[in-house]
């Protein structure tokens, strides 16, 4: 399997490939940013 | 014994070791129905977590995510932020008077033994029919892993299910899903570096995978407003079913609930995340499948080593189990309950009423196998309920819940046309609506107009039966 993953990996970086960009990454970063303030929410909550 | 078959025959024996061993913490029915509500952050997290990770995490959003690339995954978020809402708006007024079943707290918000009691049966009807499609994937996974047929697998999945959910109630079902939990991080954890060594690292999946399916990260791959109204189902799905209200009844206090639902809503994201990224490596390695539903049973046959496969297909099995036994719950509790003990035998003495309990999850345990192995509910109407499920229960619940608890004025009247007319609503646009828009969100505004315009129309709600839920207060647990 790994040969025709390589096979495939040459053509993927020849050909018109963009990347994940902002699409993948971003979702990522927006779920650990809603439970980032989830936890400032709490610990502010919690302190009142 | 094959790898796989030890592998699942560990796992049962830890479950029902479990299940055995919680019969002896419960003593009386808050224990059984609510386990005591005495849970901490963990446990309560950890069960709420498991209930709501489900097959269709693994099998389902793998399937759709297979076909229709990674923009589905920002249907994720509505999550978290369900989560959120339900710990910072609903659960500080939901929890003032604390029931033992969600329809008990119609009853009492909404003052009306009829309220309950048609709440109860939409509890009934929607999650003994959402129980047998996991039962027939209960055996379709007995007969890959022990080759033996389908229809005894069901039937052993049911027992095994059965005779922990019976004997120990919710305290056996929350620390059951807490260790299935633990199996379903462990199958996705293990998978994970496997799977993405076979496409010879992390960065060369992601250009792989946009080679083999070149608009896997563009928008458009499903229409916006499906997008939309899909978060819209996973977020209202998230804060109104009631195999997950009743969770804030099981937790001892707010603090507790605000730290569970922290702990479940990281355990649910990463844990979809990890998927999602299964999925990219599915989309590489098994490019043609006739069914994104395959990709993960695929991963954990052709990819992984025997036992971990076992494991992967463990974890499967583990989120469905960890799903059915807290849906046995709501639906024992629906029938014994609000049906049996609040509408049809009143007068049940306290002796009696553990053993209606216990024979409300064995009979609404038994209805969904013994219909199957009858030929009944086989088919496309049984996935045609399941995909309608987490909408019926949100069109059915979301406004009279939510909205209970922050407008005093709503009627119990109000509450009936909306439980009615919001189930009603949902299923006319599955069948005759366009499938471009979720059946959730017309369910959800038609139930939120009938709520709204019918409480106006109808005599307002006597003061007291209201103010528990609009004044700070502190009570037990009330039958």
């Amino acid at each position: 399997m790994n040969g025709a993953v390589h096979g495939a990996l040459d053509q993927a970086v020849d050909g018109a490939v963009t990347g994940p960009g902002f699409m993948f990454w971003g979702l990522f970063v927006a779920c650990g940013a809603v439970l980032v303030a989830y936890l400032v929410w709490m610990l502010w909550t919690e302190r009142r | 014994m094959s790898i796989p078959a030890a592998v699942f025959l560990g796992y049962f024996v830890v479950v029902f070791a479990i299940g055995w061993l919680s019969l002896r913490r419960t003593r009386d029915e808050a224990d059984y129905w609510i386990a005591g509500g005495k849970l901490g952050w963990f446990t309560g997290g950890a069960t709420l977590a498991a209930t709501h990770t489900s097959a269709g995490t693994f099998v389902g959003t793998i399937g759709v995510m297979y076909t229709a690339g990674w923009s589905f995954g920002w249907v994720l978020i509505s999550i978290p932020l369900a989560y959120w809402f339900v710990a910072a708006v609903l659960a500080p007024r939901f929890t003032r008077v604390r029931q033992l079943t969600l329809p008990a707290f119609m009853e009492a918000r909404y003052y009306s033994k009829g309220v309950r009691g048609v709440a109860a049966v939409i509890v009934l009807i929607a999650t003994v029919v959402y129980i047998q499609a996991q039962i027939v994937a209960g055996g379709l996974v007995a007969n890959i892993v022990f080759g033996i047929p389908t229809q005894w697998g069901m039937v052993a999945f049911t027992v095994i299910l059965l005779a922990y959910t019976v004997v120990g109630g919710m305290v056996a079902v929350v620390y059951t899903d807490a260790f299935q939990l633990v199996i379903m991080i462990l199958g996705a954890v293990l998978a994970l570096p496997l799977a993405v060594r076979q496409v010879d690292g992390f960065s060369s999946l992601l250009y792989l995978v946009e080679s083999a399916q070149p608009t896997v990260f563009r928008w458009g791959t499903l229409p916006g407003s499906l997008l939309f109204t899909m978060g819209l189902a996973f977020f209202l799905g998230s804060i109104s079913t009631p195999e997950k209200l009743i969770r804030l009844y099981a937790m001892k206090d707010m603090r507790t609930i605000r730290r569970g639902v922290l702990f479940a809503t990281t355990v649910v994201t990463l844990l979809n995340l990890l998927v999602f990224v299964l999925a990219l490596a599915a989309i590489v390695l098994f490019p043609q499948l006739p069914t994104g539903d395959l990709a993960m049973p695929m991963v954990a046959t052709a990819v992984l080593p025997p036992a971990l496969g076992a494991m992967m297909l463990a974890a499967i099995t583990a989120a469905m189990m960890s799903t059915v036994d807290s849906l046995l719950i709501v639906a024992g509790s629906a029938l014994s309950v609000d049906l049996y003990q609040n509408l049809i035998h009143p007068e049940v003495t306290l002796a009696r009423r553990m053993w209606v309990d216990r024979l409300g999850i064995l009979v609404v345990g038994s209805v969904p196998v013994l219909l199957l192995l009858s030929g009944v509910g086989q088919g496309e109407l049984v996935q045609f309920i399941v995909l309608l499920f987490t909408a019926l229960m949100a069109a059915s619940f979301v406004v009279p819940v939510v909205g209970g608890v922050l407008w005093r004025r709503a009627t119990r009247e109000g509450a009936a046309a909306a439980m009615v007319g919001g189930v009603t609503t949902t299923f006319l646009w599955k069948a005759l609506g366009p499938a471009a828009i979720d059946p959730v969100l017309p369910g959800f505004l038609v139930s939120g107009f009938l709520w709204w315009s019918v409480s106006l129309l109808t005599p307002p709600p006597p003061p007291g039966a209201v103010a528990p839920y609009f004044v700070r207060s502190s009570t037990g647990v009330s039958p």
